[in-house]
Order: structure tokens, then sequence, then C-alpha cells
């Protein structure tokens, strides 16, 4: 699993039944606007992701719609499991706070 | 005309670099070649073609005077065009997982390229024919059968997809370079993507929303990658998803 993924999953499952569109994922996983989109769409595709539009009359708004995405019935459990065998397995990006000696930093 | 790949670190991606120069010089040539010819057509009143070394664009353009639509020239364009396009499109594919950012920059450029190519035949089509209609249109309506259209030649009106019945994307440097990046998506997805990214960009300050639609276009290969994955219902999550890897240690 690549490094942006984890940080996208591990963003949402901050708040895994809260629905959130693609800038506030963005913004929380501290990834650059317009970067997550093929990974919502492989996340949307395997089923751990739904996505729905906003409830709004965009005329009435005066903007557009905004595209929701959530974590389906199974999916946070699953992607806890996939983030815990990444971490286990993983020999790369520090995701966590860095344990330094009896302190936490970063 | 430059070489799209010119700046392409071949060493990097190898034999699908070499690939990708290829069809994108192919590409690049016919939209050159076409453009010219096109152009010094339209200025002389499209009454001939000084261009002598053009004879596949002087046959369009005598094809349109004659009969009025360019039947078969246009087809073949066209699949010269679609030849194009299947072989970037198969590189996008074959590139997958190892491709570096540069590598994306030089598929995107391909696509880019032909859809340049689809553009063009477009604006053929329209100046060959009064009526306006796209050269595919004028192919199928001339020939009486079904044409097989290329799958990344794009008409001009897909470039600003419609957003919603009557919401079209504006005309603005975010809103046409984003108008891009949905061109270069699977047909069917388009208008959700149109929309999805017309909302986010909405909500940006105005000096980041370029550089959002810019990353939306970088990263809209890897979008239509896992879009194409969907519809073959195909490939774990852990597969490869923006062209990043996980560095090593």
């Amino acid at each position: 699993m690549t490094t942006p993924t984890q940080l996208v999953l591990r963003a949402m499952l901050e708040q895994p039944s809260r629905a959130m569109y693609g800038l506030e994922i963005c913004s929380a996983a501290g990834l650059a606007s317009g970067t997550i989109h093929p990974i919502l769409a492989r996340l949307e595709q395997v089923g751990w992701l739904e996505s729905s539009w906003e409830a709004i009359d965009p005329r009435q708004e005066g903007r557009p719609r905004r595209r929701y995405y959530r974590f389906s019935r199974d999916g946070a459990e699953l992607a806890r499991d996939a983030l815990a065998r990444a971490y286990r397995g993983r020999s790369g990006v520090r995701l966590g706070p860095r344990i330094v000696g009896e302190g936490v930093t970063s | 005309m430059t070489d799209p790949f010119g700046d392409l670190d071949r060493s990097v991606t190898g034999r699908v670099a070499a690939e990708l120069a290829v069809a994108g010089a192919d590409a690049r040539r016919t939209y050159s070649m076409l453009s010219s010819a096109f152009t010094e057509a339209a200025a002389k009143g499209r009454t001939a073609l000084p261009i002598p070394q053009l004879a596949q664009v002087r046959r369009i353009v005598a094809a349109a005077q004659h009969a009025g639509l360019p039947s078969r020239d246009v087809r073949e364009l066209l699949a010269r065009a679609g030849t194009v396009a299947e072989r970037v499109d198969r590189l996008v594919d074959e590139a997958g997982n190892g491709v570096s950012d540069g590598g994306r920059l030089a598929m995107f450029r391909a696509a880019q390229a032909v859809m340049d190519l689809g553009l063009l035949l477009d604006q053929a089509a329209a100046r060959l024919q009064p009526g306006g209609v796209t050269a595919g249109r004028a192919v199928k309506r001339r020939s009486g059968h079904q044409v097989e259209q290329p799958r990344y030649v794009v008409a001009a009106a897909d470039l600003v997809p419609p957003v919603g019945a009557q919401q079209p994307i504006e005309v603005t440097a975010p809103g046409l370079i984003l108008g891009l990046a949905v061109g270069l998506l699977p047909r069917a997805h388009r208008p959700r993507y149109a929309e999805e990214f017309r909302g986010e960009v909405r909500d940006l300050p105005p000096r980041q929303q370029v550089g959002y639609a810019l990353r939306q276009c970088l990263q809209a290969l890897a979008l239509r990658r896992g879009l194409r994955r969907t519809s073959r219902g195909r490939g774990p999550v852990d597969a490869e998803d923006t062209g990043r890897r996980t560095p090593p240690r």
C-alpha cells in the first residue's frame, strides 16, 4: 500500500463515520489538493469507501455539489487491518509520531 | 514543433519511454502537419493547398470540394489518431507502477498531443463542412455505416464537459485546465468528475485554483487507469494507485 493511500486511510479513520469531500481529505491527510482522486477511486472500487453527492440544490446554494466519501459498512475495519499489516511490514516512511528515548517527538 | 518528449529521461523508464517518444512524436508530427495545412487552406479560402508534400491533407480538401464531405480520408486520419491513442493508452497501462513523475508527465503530454490532434480534426471538419459537424459524424453519415471512433480523439465539447444539465464549466484558467483533465478520463466518468472537481476548486482561494487544476491534470491518467480497472473489476487496493511507491528505508 502506498504512503498516500495510508495517509488517506488514517485521515478518514480519525472519524470513521464522518463523510468527507476531497479537499477535506487532502487537508486531513496532509496531501496537496488535487492528488487523491486516484486513491479514492481505488478505495471505492474495492468497496472500502462509498461516495454520494451532497444533498443540495446547486442553483439555490450558488455552488456545485460536493462528492462526499465515507467508509462502507466493513470498510473501516478492513482499512484498519490493512494499515496494521502495512505498519508491521513497512520499511519506509514513518506515519506516526516517533519515539525518541523516553519522549515522543514530532 | 517541439518534441513533447524531448525532456524525458529515457534511462528512467527505458523501453516505455522510448515508445512513448515515438507515439508522442507521431501525434505531434501529425498535428503539426495538419495544423499548417489547414491554416493555409483557411487563409486561401479553402480553394487549394500549396503544400505538395501533404498529399493526405490535399486529398481531404479535394474531397471536401467535390463531394462536400471528407469521408475516406478523414476516416484514415481518425484511424491514425486512434492508433496513436491506443499506443499511448497501452503504454500507460504497461508503465503501471514503476513509472516516475517524469514518465507520467510524458504520458500526459502524449495524451494531450493526441487530444490536440482530435481538436484539430474537429476544426478541420467544421471548416470543410459548413454545417460544422464533427469529422466522426461526417464519416458516419457519408458512408452510411457505423465507424468505430478512436477512443482518444476528443471532440472540443468534451474538453469543457457539461456539469449537470445546465451548468457549463466556467471559462477560467482553472476551469479550462480541469476540462482537459476531465477529458482524459473515460467518457462515462467525465460528468461526475467534472462536477466533483468543479465543486472542489470553488472552495479554494483563487491563487490555489490553478495549482489544484494542474495537479488534477497530472493525476488524470492515474485516475483513468483506476477507473478502467474499476470497469474491468480487478486490482487489489494494495496495487499502485498514484504512481508513487513507499520509499525504501
